[in-house]
């Protein structure tokens, strides 16, 4: 029994050194790794919260994009109604002068017209007169009124000789 | 060089009487200085009235026809 | 309202004009008709006739007394006197051959009696001009020292023409010749020019179309034509080129510039020699009477130029003729080559093997040269002769030696480039800055890596962009009608800018 004591004694101290020495050891290096896992952990938190911070700008700046990209459009779309309405107003505005080129035209062409109907009717009208006359004269030209006719007329000639 | 003799063709619309050839005679004889004349009658009733004398290609007209072609022509060149 | 107006303005002025008339019997010179056919009258009668006298032969027809003879005149009808017969009496009217003209005679079209032929009213007679004329002497011209420019690079360049000269347009049938002269009238739109077009003998469908485009392209507000088409009379077509003239003649009275063509006068000494062959006129060489040469001779002297004292104006004439076989020593084209200042030879090989205008460089000439050309053209266009010339040259041994050194395949890589840049349309004029401009970059060798098929483009595209991108290159050209040396830098640079922009024409070569 004596021996025995001794013996877990021993052990006891033995055990107890051996933990001390252990723990001494490794505390520190276990510690340390620890301390560096912990580390790492809140440097992979603090990336995690930039890369949300730097998406949540790029959110930020591609909504911005959006924004102005849409009002561009519809400045472009404005600018392409406005010059479509200005070219639509010079067609109208120089087909209302076409309009009125052909009207004048057409107007010139009527008093040309009508000048050359007048002078139609002037000439039947004349042509008419001398047939009639014609026709008269040869019906109401008697032998005597015929030889005076001839006197007369030989008394012109000869002072045309 | 005078010409002697001279001929006219005296158209009218019905024949002429012998004072009227006369007249035409005397006065070419006198206007043209000739020593005779010969006078030809034609006549043509279409001419309705008055004479025409053509003396050596000119030509003297006094007929209604004539007269009538005249104011025609004048009056549609007028207008 | 206006109804209302005219039954009394109508009467009133009928009396008025009856009671004008006068009936007093005059003399009056009478002939007799002894034969009639043909076209032809003999009468008999008819003493103190002039020559070139309008006789009236009743029925509002009326004829010109071309042969006098002892017992009789030889009348040649103009028209149609369907109621001639033996024995009817035709009258003197005492006045020679003139026909009336007036400034409302441009955008019409007239007969060779000045009569409207184109459907609208009749043209009121300002001023009668004889249709025969002496020219004018000597005192009274000017040498040709304005340029006329007809819009076609080839013509401009190295043929050119100026106002108050004769050029003679001469080829085959077919090959161009109307539209050279069309072309020429074309593009004198802006430049004051009056017109006159006189088409002798031609189909009056071919005339209607040159019409239908004239007034297509707004020229017939400065244009007349004279028309005597194949349907009408020999004696209307031997007048038509005289009326033409009396009425280009009309213009050059009041000072202005006027260009007038005749087409063609071949077919006009052809009416010619019927009129002289029924006359029983002695004929000559190729049964022509021996005065065809003055019958065009006299024709082409009354277009001249005139100095400040007699007003300053000038008439162009640009006659066509056209040979049979590429035959130009037969007896018409000889006489008017010998007369004229210059001829334009159009070429059927060059129109048939796709060289539109067919214009034969080497045989064309001009008389007048570059007095009638502007500084800027000069500057361009001094060397492209002689580059052509050459090209000419060495052309034919191309086609028979394959191995040539590398200084004439420069010279015939230049000719063909500058040859092609020649081609045009005959309805697209060029002003003469285009032309400068076009011209300076093909001899300066800009075009020598535009392939062949691809010239036309390149020209046009290349014209647009000098209007849209350097306008005032153009400006100055014209302005100062000469390349200054800082447009000539501007233009290079442009040039350069041009063919760097269009890779598709003007491919680039890898070094």
């Amino acid at each position: 029994m004596d021996i025995q004591l001794t013996q877990i004694l021993f052990q006891i101290i033995n055990f107890s050194v051996v933990v001390g020495a252990v723990g001494f050891l490794l505390f520190k290096p276990v510690l340390k790794i620890f301390d560096e896992r912990a580390k790492r952990i809140a440097e992979g938190e603090k990336a995690a919260t930039k890369a949300q911070t730097a998406y949540a700008e790029i959110e930020k700046n591609r909504k911005l994009t959006e924004a102005s990209l849409k009002k561009e459009r519809s400045e472009i779309v404005k600018a392409a109604q406005a010059e479509a309405l200005e070219r639509k107003e010079a067609i109208i505005a120089d087909a209302k002068v076409k309009a009125k080129a052909l009207t004048t035209e057409l107007q010139a062409q009527w008093e040309t017209e009508k000048i050359a109907l007048f002078k139609k009717s002037q000439t039947d009208m004349a042509e008419a007169v001398l047939s009639i006359s014609e026709k008269v004269i040869a019906s109401t030209l008697d032998k005597k009124n015929a030889q005076k006719l001839i006197d007369t007329e030989l008394k012109e000639i000869i002072k045309a000789l | 060089m005078k010409t002697t003799t001279i001929t006219v063709i005296a158209t009218s619309a019905l024949e002429l009487t012998k004072v009227q050839v006369e007249t035409i005679s005397t006065a070419v004889k006198k206007k043209y200085d000739v020593s005779s004349v010969t006078i030809e009658k034609v006549v043509n009733p279409a001419l309705i009235g008055g004479i025409k004398l053509t003396i050596n290609s000119v030509e003297f007209d006094g007929t209604v026809q004539g007269k009538l072609a005249k104011i025609r022509s004048q009056l549609l060149n007028q207008l | 309202m206006k109804k209302q107006q005219t039954p009394p303005a109508f009467t009133h002025s009928l009396a008025n004009l009856v009671n004008k008339i006068d009936t007093t019997v005059h003399s009056e010179a009478v002939g007799t008709v002894m034969s009639f056919g043909d076209g032809v009258v003999k009468v008999k009668g008819l003493d103190d006739v002039q020559s070139g006298e309008l006789i009236d032969l009743g029925k509002e027809q009326f004829g010109l007394a071309l042969n006098l003879e002892k017992d009789s005149t030889g009348i040649v009808v103009l028209g149609d006197a369907g109621h001639l017969s033996a024995g009817t009496t035709v009258k003197r009217t005492g006045r020679i051959l003139s026909i009336g003209a007036a400034d409302s005679i441009l955008g019409r079209v007239v007969d060779a009696l000045g009569q409207a032929v184109d459907g609208k009213e009749e043209i009121h007679v300002d001023k009668y001009m004889l249709m025969e004329k002496k020219a004018p002497g000597i005192m009274p011209r000017k040498s040709v020292s304005v340029p006329m420019q007809t819009g076609i690079k080839a013509i401009d360049a190295m043929i050119p023409i100026g106002r108050g000269q004769r050029e003679l347009i001469i080829g085959d049938r077919s090959t161009g010749k109307t539209a050279v002269a069309l072309g020429t009238i074309l593009n004198q739109a802006d430049q004051d020019v009056i017109c006159v077009y006189v088409c002798i003998g031609q189909k009056a469908s071919s005339l209607a179309q040159t019409i239908q485009v004239l007034e297509d392209r707004g020229a017939m507000s400065y244009t007349t034509i004279v028309a005597a088409t194949a349907s009408s009379t020999a004696a209307e077509q031997f007048l038509a080129p005289y009326a033409g003239q009396s009425i280009a003649e009309y213009f050059l009275e009041k000072g202005k510039d006027v260009l007038i063509i005749f087409d063609d006068l071949t077919k006009h000494a052809q009416a010619y020699r019927e009129i002289s062959l029924l006359l029983r006129r002695p004929s000559g060489r190729e049964a022509y009477p021996g005065d065809v040469f003055y019958l065009h001779s006299r024709l082409l002297e009354r277009a001249c130029r005139l100095n400040d004292e007699n007003g300053g104006g000038s008439v162009t004439a640009l006659p066509i003729i056209e040979t049979q076989a590429n035959d130009v020593s037969a007896y018409i084209p000889t006489n008017v080559i010998s007369i004229t200042d210059g001829q334009i030879y159009l070429e059927a090989d060059l129109f048939n093997s796709g060289m539109k205008p067919a214009i034969n460089v080497g045989l064309s000439v001009s008389r007048v040269g570059s007095a009638a050309q502007r500084k800027a053209m000069k500057q361009v266009a001094g060397t492209m002769k002689l580059d052509l010339a050459q090209f000419r040259e060495l052309q034919a041994f191309a086609q028979f030696s394959s191995d040539l050194d590398d200084k004439t395949k420069a010279i015939l890589d230049r000719g063909e480039h500058v040859n092609a840049i020649l081609k045009q349309g005959w309805d697209a004029p060029l002003k003469m800055e285009e032309q400068v401009i076009v011209i300076y970059a093909a001899v300066k060798g800009y075009l020598d890596g535009v392939a062949i098929e691809n010239m036309q483009k390149w020209e046009s595209e290349y014209v647009t962009f000098m209007y849209s991108s350097y306008p005032q290159i153009l400006e100055s050209i014209a302005k100062e009608q000469k390349i200054i040396e800082s447009t000539e830098e501007e233009l290079q640079s442009a040039i350069k800018a041009f063919n760097d922009t269009h890779p598709d024409l003007v491919p680039v070569v890898e070094e």
